[in-house]
């Protein structure tokens, strides 16, 4: 039932894996704060490495078990912090350009890989609960949705540490002048129009001081607007998986929702999200406060995740 | 509120009074704000549901926690922190949240029912419109004005913009999808609620433990525990489900692999269903869904006092958290000369591990053995007790013992204790909830109106057009309320479009350099996104 062999080799993967995300993480820092463009690339190209061994240490880890490779907090932890790297190096590198995040990314990579080596199980079977496609469904859904808050709450950091940072901030770190520019105009009208979100503000902050070098970290108002995007983007997707296991509830227990304390979390992290959005889209909240929100969004993320299975007891905790 | 499609009271005239827009500024804030308070009051009170232990999912756990703090107990106790979400304050919030929604679904829906009705407006003055253009249209080319306003019209319909003529101006917009899917969204969520309120009014939910060769009939009385709406007025169906056996499949490493339920489903006499009932894969009959959720066993205890039969049958065994093993109850209230209680446990494959304490090797029935603790006196059976539970008040304990699967021990008096069979039973949950369609259909309309809120945006187009000596100007202008940057590239797209159509040149802004470069022309290697 179980292959040992193909066990042990998606363990080995995941230790490259982790080595790899580490080694990119220290690169990608260096590279951004030496500003050396060449500790950047090797960074990368080390984090692409170690996203490919890992894609492979699931894959194996699939095929060892003979199921999909979610069904324990191990395997959950290990598939958010591959899609947080794959979300970094497809969409924030690649399509943004935005480099300068990497270390961050990596930074926030690790810690999801520590934390699953630290729940970790061996491969086995799943309990029958478990055995519904509406499973697999309900829980690719909320990596995938989990995945791109842990990059919003990426952004969402950055920008709070910058913004209070403000002209102090350290020579890495400065960004270019927009954000407050932009900070001075965001009483929520510009013009006389409703500001929205969704703004494809620039992503990129804009070239720094006239004269001076180019800085290429993104200004706050960048990683704002980047965070609101992709909590605009995870939004949906987090519905789903809410609406997924809300039909997955009705197969298997009999009832759609039981305010049992995984489902209550999963509530209580959309609610939080819904706040946002609706802070930004109609009561015109932006920056630090909007901010704070997200920020406690996605502690109430971890707590759905690890805090409820780990001490809360409820349906979701497969204890026995 | 912010109406929703702001008219033209809102863009064309923005001179408005400062105090009564400061009123309905504040208007506007005071419900945003009420609702995202309620929205997270919400989520509060369900924290707190989750970390306090609730009396519908785990009474024992209530009373554990009242006796570890007696000081608070009463408190909580009061504001119904036992059962939040039957709590009034509870149910307040979610009353409120549903009237605030309520109040402001139904003129978003209004407003935007006029909307859409109404044409695009035309705009007296471009100024202060993020976006400009003017293309100068030789005269030649044309004849008139008109001529050159249709073209634009066209062009934006081609785009499908909703367009209006009026006068020298054609005004156009697109995007209703937006207001629409937020509008679709929020009612989408009111439809929700009102489906989880039928499913709690005109629903029920059961659960009955049943051995293998019972049954259950689905009528009130039949249920183990059983919570009915307020509006059901106990329309059982009387079926009945027969359980002819279960099933067990294990993993080599004790994992369970799958529940089996093998069911029969009678009308009266006649068998009308066969079903396996298994965990993801209830059986749903006349509108009733029952459940596989739980199993244990059920040893057949037969108690007697020479050669007098004091108790026999199939004793439904709970799963014990702290031995490990099936723990049950046999009360025997005919034994002489005191009553008998006997405490069990059952190890369905028992092992002794050092320090003589039992557990059990396997799940499975390889070598079951019954514990039994032996209480004398009065059992008190003329109070409401469990089946589950002696009560100690009036009972003294005896001797212990065990008997293996297919013997008898020998207590005093004799008494004698028989294991002769082991079964198991299956639990189910029978639930109906009438609500449910409702529920998906109000959640699957929720999400299409949330992707189509988010991701689509509203935006606006005007087209003026002037004659001058010897070509006609033509003015355009665009708003968008979201998305600005795509709307941006849309519109260079859309005056690309006009100028190569209507054969004119782009005009430099006004405040552009003398001979700044068409702006409609993108340097190359720009890259938009
Ligand atoms: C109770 C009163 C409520 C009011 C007055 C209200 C009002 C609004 C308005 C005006 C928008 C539109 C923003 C726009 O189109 O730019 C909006 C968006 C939104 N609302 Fe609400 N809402 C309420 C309740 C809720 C509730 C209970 C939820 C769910 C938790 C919710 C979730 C959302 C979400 C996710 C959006 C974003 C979609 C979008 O931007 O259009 N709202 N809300």
């Amino acid at each position: 039932m179980i292959d040992p062999a193909l066990a042990r080799l998606s363990d080995n993967l995941f230790w490259i894996a982790l080595v790899a995300y580490s080694v990119a993480m220290v690169l990608l820092f260096a590279g951004l704060a030496y500003r050396a463009r060449l500790a950047g690339s090797a960074g990368t190209a080390v984090a692409a490495l170690g996203a490919g061994a890992h894609a492979l240490s699931i894959a194996a880890r699939g095929l060892a078990a003979a199921r999909a490779p979610w069904g324990n907090m191990y395997e959950y932890s290990s598939m958010v912090g591959f899609l947080v790297v794959a979300g970094y190096l497809f969409s924030v590198d690649r399509r943004l350009g935005l480099r300068e995040i990497g270390g961050f990314a990596m930074g926030a990579a690790v810690l999801a890989l520590a934390a699953a080596r630290l729940l970790y199980a061996p491969a086995g079977p799943l309990v029958p609960a478990l055995g519904s496609y509406w499973l697999k469904i309900h829980v690719v859904a909320a990596i995938v949705g989990s995945s791109l808050f842990a990059l919003s709450f990426i952004f969402t950091a950055l920008y709070l540490f910058k913004d209070r940072a403000g002209g102090r901030a350290p020579a890495a770190l400065t960004g270019s002048t927009v954000g407050a520019a932009w900070s001075g105009a965001t009483a929520g009208v510009e013009e006389g129009f409703p500001r929205d979100h969704l703004d494809d503000e620039e992503a990129r902050g804009a070239a720094g001081p006239a004269g001076g070098r180019p800085d290429r970290f993104p200004s706050a108002a960048a990683l704002d607007s980047l965070a609101h995007r992709t909590v605009a983007f995870a939004f949906p997707v987090w519905t789903f998986a809410v609406i997924a296991g809300a039909i997955w509830a009705h197969e298997a227990w009999g009832r759609y929702w039981g305010w049992d304390p995984k489902e209550t979390w999963a509530f209580i992290t959309w609610v939080i999200y819904a706040g946002y959005l609706h802070a930004r889209a109609t009561a015109g909240w932006r920056g630090r406060r909007a901010a704070v929100v997200a920020a406690i969004g996605f502690a109430s993320l971890l707590v759905t995740y690890y805090a409820v299975n780990l001490w809360i007891v409820g349906l979701h905790s497969y204890a026995r | 509120m912010r109406s929703p499609l702001p008219d033209a009271a809102h863009v064309s005239r923005p001179v408005q009074s400062p105090l009564s827009a400061a009123r309905a500024f504040g208007r506007w804030l005071l419900r945003m704000r009420t609702a995202i308070f309620l929205l997270l009051a919400l989520a509060a009170g369900s924290a707190v549901g989750s970390l306090m232990p609730q009396r519908p999912v785990d009474p024992a756990a209530v009373d554990g926690w009242i006796a570890r703090h007696r000081a608070l107990a009463p408190l909580a106790e009061r504001f119904g922190l036992f059962d939040v979400f039957g709590a009034w304050w509870f149910m307040a919030i979610y009353l409120l949240l549903v009237v605030s929604l309520t109040g402001c679904v139904v003129p978003r829906l209004r407003a935007f029912a006029r909307a859409v009705r109404s044409r695009p407006r035309a705009r007296a003055s471009f100024d202060g419109l993020p976006l400009r253009r003017a293309i100068a249209v030789p005269l030649v080319a044309v004849s008139a004005g008109d001529p050159v306003l249709e073209a634009a019209a066209r062009a934006l319909r081609r785009r499908r913009f909703r367009v209006a003529r009026a006068g020298a101006q054609v005004a156009a917009e697109k995007g209703y999808l937006r207001e629409g899917g937020s509008l679709l969204f929020h009612s989408a969520l009111l439809a929700l609620l009102l489906g989880a309120t039928i499913g709690r009014g005109f629903g029920f939910t059961a659960q009955v433990a049943v051995v293998e060769g019972g049954g259950f009939t689905d009528t009130h009385v039949a249920y183990d525990s059983i919570r009915e709406g307020r509006f059901f007025g106990e329309r059982h169906r009387g079926f009945r489900v027969a359980l002819e056996a279960f099933d067990v499949r294990w993993h080599s490493d004790g994992v369970p692999a799958d529940f089996v339920s093998r069911v029969r489903v009678l009308e009266g006499d006649r068998v009308v269903r066969r079903a396996a009932i298994r965990v993801n894969h209830p059986l749903a009959y006349r509108g009733v869904r029952v459940y596989q959720i739980a199993w244990g066993w059920a040893p057949r205890v037969r108690v007697t006092q020479r050669g007098r039969v004091l108790a026999d049958g199939e004793v439904v065994f709970l799963d014990d958290r702290a031995t490990g093993a099936f723990r049950g109850v046999v009360k025997a209230p005919s034994a002489a000369p005191a009553q008998l209680g006997l405490e069990m446990w059952l190890y369905n494959d028992l092992g002794i591990a050092r320090g003589r304490v039992p557990f059990n090797r396997s799940p499975q029935a390889r070598r079951p053995v019954l514990l039994y603790q032996e209480h004398r006196g009065d059992l008190r059976l003329d109070r409401p007790q469990s089946v589950y539970q002696l009560d100690p008040v009036g009972l003294v304990p005896g001797g212990a013992g065990t008997v293996p699967l297919g013997d008898t021990a020998v207590l005093g008096d004799g008494i004698e204790v028989s294991f002769p069979g082991l079964k198991q039973y299956s639990v189910f949950q029978v639930a109906s909830d009438p609500g449910t369609p409702v529920a998906l259909a109000a959640a699957v309309l929720a999400l299409a109106g949330l992707l189509a809120a988010l991701y689509t945006s509203r935006r606006r187009v005007w087209v003026r057009a002037e004659p001058g000596g010897d070509s006609i100007r033509l003015d355009v202008a665009g708003l968008a309320f979201q998305r600005k940057a795509a709307f941006e590239e849309e519109f260079e797209g859309l005056v690309r479009d006009l100028r190569e159509r209507l054969g004119g040149a782009v005009l430099a802004r006004p405040g552009d350099p003398p001979g700044a470069p068409d702006p409609t022309v993108r340097p190359a290697g720009v890259r938009g996104r």
